[in-house]
């Protein structure tokens, strides 16, 4: 039997124990890895609270007002009405330089370094009536006439803006009402708006388009005047207006389903009394003699509609960098263009 | 008791050490049997920290490559764990129809995924753990995972 007693073997009783001892000392390795790995652990749970996407998020706002801000200055500079596009040119530069300036003041705050740069520029002209009065061409060789051609040879229309002061003008058959046409140069694929009235002295805004055939409409929430139709915005007295937009998956915006480059026509001037501008991408018109050419101040011209030249968009390139992030991208900024 | 008996104590001696070897070991195994347990479920949500982090700045970049027109540049570079409890570990992205980043460590061999979705074409790439980019490649118009260097 062993000798469990302490009379025995003085050696036995010093080497008894030594197992315990390397086991102890075994186990105490072992909880030392399992601290190392619960440290881990508490490292991982820091590592989920850490939100990263805030960073694009940044980048995306960033974009944003710069291309609000880029619109703005083409808008004020086209604004302007000069007769000749270098100070639009110069001005919308200068603009954009600006931009470039005081958002690097801001954003170097959030420690982002910013840059926004023109690249380029494309010329358009402005064709605008101000005059509240009938739509009728301003051919001064001959009598103004209710059906005329706007523009020819154009492939992009922006900020189509048409105001009618007084609505009493308005036909309420369709074949009397103002018409705003887009059809292909060479082609039959045309693009309808029709303005007219819908018995009841609310402004009524029809658009047809072909291919698929598609016609839609809708009125001014409000009788009265002056009612706004914002063509390119998709607008009617203020109101959402989805038969300038999309119907049943189609899409009905300016020109759609039209290949460019399209003419833009007027029918029945003459049942329609307001304001209108347009901004089209055709730099050549001062030819068209339906329009005049900009002279003078255009609010005391006597020979309206007038054409301006205008910038019609404008590209620059951005580029924003923080220690996480390097975005560099080219925007080609175009106000009012429909989406 | 006086007298030793010699067979005795050296049985009693060696059943005693026998006896305590089977209990000690027993005991050391499964103390390391639950560290590596716990090592590799660390590791399994670690794993799925940094993917769903990385996940998560591929959709970024996605949105960013989507928002532009034209050909961007696009480049996130984070800062991530190079080991997870001890171990190194790969980033695969696999690009398909339903596209995944997969997460595997070296030892003990843990394996995690994460799901995608995304706009822009994804393009195949492997990286190690540590500092990971992801790049807009303007060539192939996909993005890719590459190592920051």
């Amino acid at each position: 039997m062993a000798d469990l007693t302490s009379r025995g073997d003085h050696v036995d009783g010093d080497t008894r124990g030594q197992v315990l001892l390397v086991a102890a000392f075994a186990l105490a390795i072992t909880f030392v890895a399992l601290a190392l790995v619960a440290n881990s652990a508490i490292y991982t749970e820091n590592l989920a609270t850490r939100a990263g996407s805030e960073d694009t998020t940044d980048v995306l706002t960033f974009r944003d007002s710069v291309e609000k801000a880029v619109g703005g200055s083409i808008r004020a500079a086209n604004e302007r009405e000069s007769s000749t596009f270098g100070p639009i040119d110069t001005a919308v530069q200068s603009g954009i330089q600006n931009v470039s300036d005081w958002t690097s003041k801001q954003e170097a705050r959030e420690s982002a370094l910013v840059s926004v740069e023109h690249v380029t520029n494309t010329q358009g002209t402005r064709i605008a009536q101000s005059n509240a009065s009938q739509f009728l061409s301003s051919n001064t060789s001959t009598a103004p006439r209710p059906n005329w051609t706007v523009a020819e040879d154009v492939s992009g229309t922006r900020a189509f803006e048409i105001t009618v002061t007084d609505t009493a003008t308005l036909a309420t058959t369709s074949s009397d009402e103002f018409t705003v046409t887009a059809t292909a140069m060479g082609g039959t694929e045309s693009w309808e708006l029709h303005v007219g009235e819908d018995g009841s002295g609310a402004v009524e805004v029809t658009v047809e388009r072909e291919n698929p055939a598609v016609s839609a409409s809708c009125t001014a929430p409000v009788t009265g005047d002056p009612v706004t139709v914002d063509v390119t915005a998709g607008t009617v007295g203020g109101a959402d207006c989805p038969a300038l937009d999309v119907v049943s998956g189609k899409e009905m915006h300016f020109g759609a389903g039209v290949s460019t480059p399209y003419d833009i026509t007027i029918t029945n001037g003459d049942h329609i009394e307001g304001r209108y501008s347009l901004v089209v991408d055709n730099a050549t018109l001062g030819s068209n003699p339906d329009v005049s050419a900009a002279v003078g101040d255009p609010l005391t011209n006597e020979t309206q509609p007038y054409a301006y030249p205008a910038m019609y968009s404008a590209t620059v390139d951005v580029s924003y960098y923080t220690d996480v992030v390097e975005y560099r991208s080219e925007i080609r900024v175009v106000p009012g263009e429909p989406s | 008791m006086t007298p030793k008996r010699g067979v005795s104590t050296t049985l009693a001696y060696v059943l005693m050490f026998a006896i305590a070897t089977i209990l000690v070991g027993g005991l050391l195994i499964s103390g390391g049997n639950f560290v590596e347990d716990q090592r590799e479920q660390v590791i399994r949500t670690e794993l799925g920290v940094v993917g769903q982090q990385l996940a998560a700045d591929l959709a970024g970049a996605d949105r960013l490559v989507a928002a532009s027109d034209g050909t961007p540049t696009v480049n996130i570079s984070r800062q991530r764990p190079a080991s997870v409890a001890g171990s190194g570990y790969r980033v695969k992205l696999v690009a398909q129809s339903d596209p995944y980043l997969r997460l595997t460590s070296s030892r003990p061999d843990v394996s995690v995924t994460v799901g995608l979705s995304n706009r822009t074409a994804l393009g195949n790439s492997t990286v190690w753990g540590g500092s990971v980019e992801i790049v807009y490649d303007r060539t192939t118009d996909r993005l890719v995972i590459e190592d920051a260097s």
